[in-house]
């Protein structure tokens, strides 16, 4: 296993370098004017010189591989340009919008792995029974309505008429709180933060404010992965080791959890990375309807302002996460099917 | 489906109002939802309303604009435009000639003496003294940034000699300094020479009043002082050469001067930081985002009533509407075609028809269009990919354009129960002598005078070649997306080879595409500094105005020519006759260069909880002067 995984973060430093080739690739459709804009990160830089003296300056009009070269080195030092949409470098919109973002992915990433898989497995095991039924019917309705559909019935139900969860991430006591000294910021992370600090009430508040934007941002892959998760279930359910573990006398329980679910696991797994993208896809929408201001709606407007820095530091992150994301759906692969670490 | 969006939300609005009750929610606290995002936080660089909302609540000017009212309860417009009115703030009194405080002297000048208010102190914790009101003025004169406000100070106090302090340098020093461009590289003897100059405008007097002396008569001029958007507001001295400002030096002012090039609000040191002696303080500004301050319980009058404002940036309507609908918001940014959606809706007071001073909004063609790294241009050239630098030189193009809008349908179905009325040229209607109301001055739609005029620009290669530009709009604001929409509609129309792509960008972002000339037509408005047509006439048709100078160099030269002699002659005679018949003759002449796009103009109308009182009032605002609102039902 240990070798695996040694093997797998060799690999890694190889296809992040493939996805920053292709950002770089796509850079390359821009003006040197345009990609201007993604080396300077003062906006003063741009305003006040000569833009000839600029393009020389930081060698646009150099070889191709020279100015990878010279643009690697720039995102090694954090240097991703300035965003006219965030008004700040992109780096720092980085680390201004990501915990917001990551606070939101996090906590729906809880239920949706639980229970997507748990409601899966279950829906398998209660085949074309009333429980079953409901969960098709879940499924289908989750994966067919659009986030911003979900999003806006969600705010309109439950705080324009019940008033319950308001969009923002904070109320205005819990926002006094967290801008006050008394209240520290280790992460950014406001739930975790609220922890830390053992200050209960802006944590009811944060998650008062989490629980529609999570629910709404996790119900199209929840239901993803309900319905593979079930119909995995199901084919595994009909294997004969299945029915030999049953013929064994072994209790209902135990064939499920021992024999079935983990094998049933496999394609779930597999479709965990595509989860992640569909997370982050979503988180623009989300955050732009419950007034986030996270990754998600800063990649928004930055697309409608047509500002490059960002869209070209969003794409680039977005690409970096798939593939971790995906080195630890392999390991996770590789630790549920022995096959996969010994081929 | 979106008609079924907009029944849904105005449905879930409507019971959500219903459902709410007559609670005041969050009584200590005012929050305000908008999408006007902040440029700076320096007094002396700003000149947009957004930045000057929040220097109207955290600083304050010598004197004052004294207020109606426009709340839950009373409409009181019993504010005042008239000079002898004004409030009396960190100054204790206001000068006049019956008060021996303003002195007109037999050479033409004259003096406006200040006797300076004691035991005022700032949020920081100095003290205010006649050296911080002195060095307030001598740095934003001699930081005079392209494109701020300081012009409003240089022409009065240079006796209408100088606009720009790089006028004053080419004067003192006989050189030629490109526009400014070399003043950074004046040496330590040069700046002394150039601070002799000015030093006399401001001074202490040994009882320790600050006294302005201007060379000639300028009416204006208290006013000016008194409108609370930024440059009147006083700073401590101290606090801003520890934030690393001008040390108050006679030979070292240079490396202040102009910061960013006007364009990068971000190279002042005062950008992100304040200090003034307000009733609130600045808690934080998270640009985009939230502007939060918190009541300064230090202030010199009594306290203000509500202890935090909230002003929040919310993009999107829907959000807006529904925080307001549940009271979880005092004060709320609606554009006008949203009026209806609030209007009459229990819990939320809408008041319409308040006056209104500026030109807000007006559109304005930008000759030689800056083309280096501007990509809304498309290819540059005249050809149906792009447009050429000087598109809007050509007077035929734009009348074509101003042919093109659709002035009814905008007033009727944007503005709708706002309503609007007609103008033209730079003189506001609100200025009844000063504004010539012949209707052959303005401009209709029509389509077919439109093609005729595009048949004619540039030399008629146009029609054949179509062209290619973008029309931004600062996000948020509907009405500009729809005015870019209107033009881009009707411009399409008269030719396939026609193209114009709309889109939004942040607001400072507009700013910096503006004064950086990129846009080939950008639309903005303009609200009174003070109550008199050449506060409008300046900004629109000098050749150093605030928009008029950002037109690119051709009609900046046309206007140099043809439009400052008149502007100069019309503020040297008192007689409001002749200075009417001088306007007459700028607005027919506007009307024949077509340089703007004279657009419908809004009503005033404020939109609010029916808890929130005490909303003051007076169109010269910038915006809510939080000071003397509170929360209560009366």
């Amino acid at each position: 296993m240990l070798t695996y995984i040694i093997r797998r973060l060799l690999v890694l430093p190889i296809v992040v370098l493939g996805c920053i080739v292709l950002v770089f690739s796509v850079m390359q459709l821009l003006t040197p004017y345009q990609r201007l804009s993604v080396y300077c990160s003062n906006p003063a830089e741009l305003k006040n010189v000569d833009f000839e003296i600029l393009i020389e300056r930081y060698g646009l009009n150099d070889p191709i591989y020279k100015q990878f070269a010279d643009w690697f080195m720039e995102i090694l030092r954090g240097e991703l340009g300035w965003s006219e949409s965030a008004s700040r470098p992109v780096s720092g919109a980085f680390k201004r919008f990501m915990p917001v973002s990551a606070e939101l992915a996090l906590w729906s990433a809880l239920p949706l792995v639980l229970g997507g898989v748990w409601l899966g497995s279950l829906s398998a095991v209660k085949h074309n029974k009333p429980l079953d039924h409901i969960m098709r019917i879940f499924a289908i309705t989750g994966w067919s309505l659009p986030t911003f559909v979900a999003g806006l019935l969600g705010l309109f139900l439950f705080y324009g008429i019940l008033g319950w969860f308001p969009p923002g991430q904070l109320g205005l006591e819990a926002s006094a709180i967290v801008r006050s000294s008394v209240f520290a910021s280790y992460t950014g992370i406001i739930t975790l933060d609220a922890v830390l600090n053992w200050n209960w009430f802006v944590f009811a508040d944060a998650l008062r404010h989490l629980i529609l934007p999570v629910f709404v941002l996790s119900l199209v892959s929840w239901a993803m992965l309900l319905r593979v998760t079930r119909a995995s279930m199901l084919e595994t359910l009909r294997q004969d080791y299945v029915t030999t573990a049953r013929a064994k006398g072994l209790e209902e329980r135990v064939v499920i959890k021992k024999h079935a679910r983990r094998n049933a696991l496999i394609p779930v797994v597999t479709i965990a990375g595509v989860t992640v993208a569909f997370l982050f896809n979503g988180l623009v929408i989300t955050e732009t309807i419950f007034d986030f201001h996270g990754l998600g709606r800063w990649a928004a407007r930055a697309a409608q302002t047509f500002d490059l820095p960002a869209l070209l530091g969003y794409l680039l992150f977005n690409g970096v996460l798939i593939v971790f994301a995906n080195l630890i759906v392999d390991i996770m692969y590789a630790y549920i099917d022995p096959r996969v670490r010994l081929g | 489906m979106k008609k079924i969006w907009l029944v849904g939300l105005v449905f879930v609005f409507v019971l959500s109002t219903l459902a709410l009750g007559q609670e005041i929610h969050n009584p200590d606290t005012i929050v305000r939802i908008e999408y006007g995002t902040v440029n700076t936080l320096d007094p002396a660089y700003s000149y947009d309303t957004a930045s000057g909302a929040v220097m109207f609540n955290v600083m304050e000017n010598l004197v004052m604009w004294p207020m109606g009212t426009v709340d839950g309860d009373e409409t009181d417009l019993s504010y005042s435009l008239a000079t002898g009115d004004l409030l009396p703030m960190l100054a204790t009194v206001v000068p006049t000639v019956d008060n021996g405080l303003i002195v007109n002297y037999p050479d033409g000048s004259v003096t406006y003496q200040f006797p300076i208010r004691t035991g005022v102190e700032f949020h920081a914790g100095g003290t205010l003294t006649p050296e911080d009101v002195e060095y307030t003025f001598e740095r934003a004169i001699l930081q005079d940034r392209d494109g701020g406000p300081i012009w409003m100070y240089i022409e009065p106090l240079s006796g209408q000699e100088y606009w720009r302090l790089y006028q004053v340098v080419e004067a003192v020093l006989g050189i030629d300094t490109n526009k400014g461009e070399t003043i950074k590289d004046l040496t330590p003897e040069q700046q002394a020479q150039v601070y002799a100059a000015i030093a006399s405008w401001v001074e202490i007097t040994p009882t320790g009043d600050v006294v302005f002396t201007l060379d000639a008569s300028y009416p204006p001029f208290l006013t000016i002082l008194a409108h609370a958007a930024g440059w009147g507001a006083i700073l401590d001295k101290e606090w801003v050469i520890e934030q690393g400002g001008w040390d108050g030096e006679a030979d070292t002012w240079a490396a202040w001067y102009n910061p960013g090039g006007g364009q990068a609000a971000e190279e002042s040191e005062l950008y992100d930081v304040m200090n003034g002696t307000g009733p609130y303080m600045l808690d934080h500004w998270d640009p985009g985002i939230e502007i939060v301050y918190e009541r300064f319980d230090g202030y010199w009058r009594e306290p203000a009533a509500i202890k935090t404002v909230v002003d929040k940036k919310i993009q999107e309507w829907s959000d807006r509407l529904l925080l307001f609908g549940r009271g979880d918001a005092d004060i709320c940014s609606v554009d006008p075609q949203y009026l209806p959606q609030v209007m009459g809706q229990p819990g939320i007071v809408t008041t319409l028809n308040l006056p209104t001073l500026g030109l807000n909004p007006a559109g304005f063609f930008t000759s030689d269009i800056n083309l280096e790294g501007n990509d809304l241009v498309g290819s540059g050239t005249l050809a149906e990919d792009g447009i050429p630098s000087e598109f809007f030189n050509d007077v035929h193009m734009r009348k074509a354009f101003a042919y093109a809008f659709e002035y009814q349908t905008y007033i009727d179905d944007v503005l709708g129960v706002a309503g609007g009325y007609r103008t033209h040229g730079p003189v506001p209607k609100a200025f009844g002598w000063a504004y010539d109301d012949r209707p052959e001055l303005y401009y209709t739609f029509d389509i077919e005078k439109a093609t005729e005029e595009m048949k004619l620009a540039h030399g008629g290669e146009v029609w054949d070649t179509g062209f290619t530009f973008t029309l931004l709009y600062n996000e948020g604001n509907q009405g500009r997306r729809v005015i870019a929409e209107i033009l881009e509609k009707n411009i399409e129309s008269m030719n396939p080879k026609f193209h114009i792509d709309v889109r939004g960008v942040p607001w400072a972002s507009y700013l910096d595409r503006m004064v950086t000339e990129q846009m080939p037509l950008f639309v903005i408005g303009w609200l009174a500094d003070f109550p008199d047509p050449h506060n409008f006439v300046v900004p629109f048709a000098h050749s150093t105005g605030t928009f008029s100078g950002w037109q690119g160099s051709t009609l900046v030269a046309m206007f140099a020519e043809k439009y400052d002699p008149l502007t100069s002659a019309a503020m040297a005679t008192a007689v409001q006759a002749e200075r009417a018949a001088i306007y007459y003759q700028i607005e027919q002449m506007s009307y024949d260069d077509c340089y703007d796009l004279w657009l419908p103009q809004v009503n005033g109308y404020r939109v609010m909880r029916d808890w929130v009182q005490g909303y003051a009032f007076n169109p010269l605002f910038p915006d809510v002067y939080y000071y003397s609102v509170y929360k209560a039902y009366e």
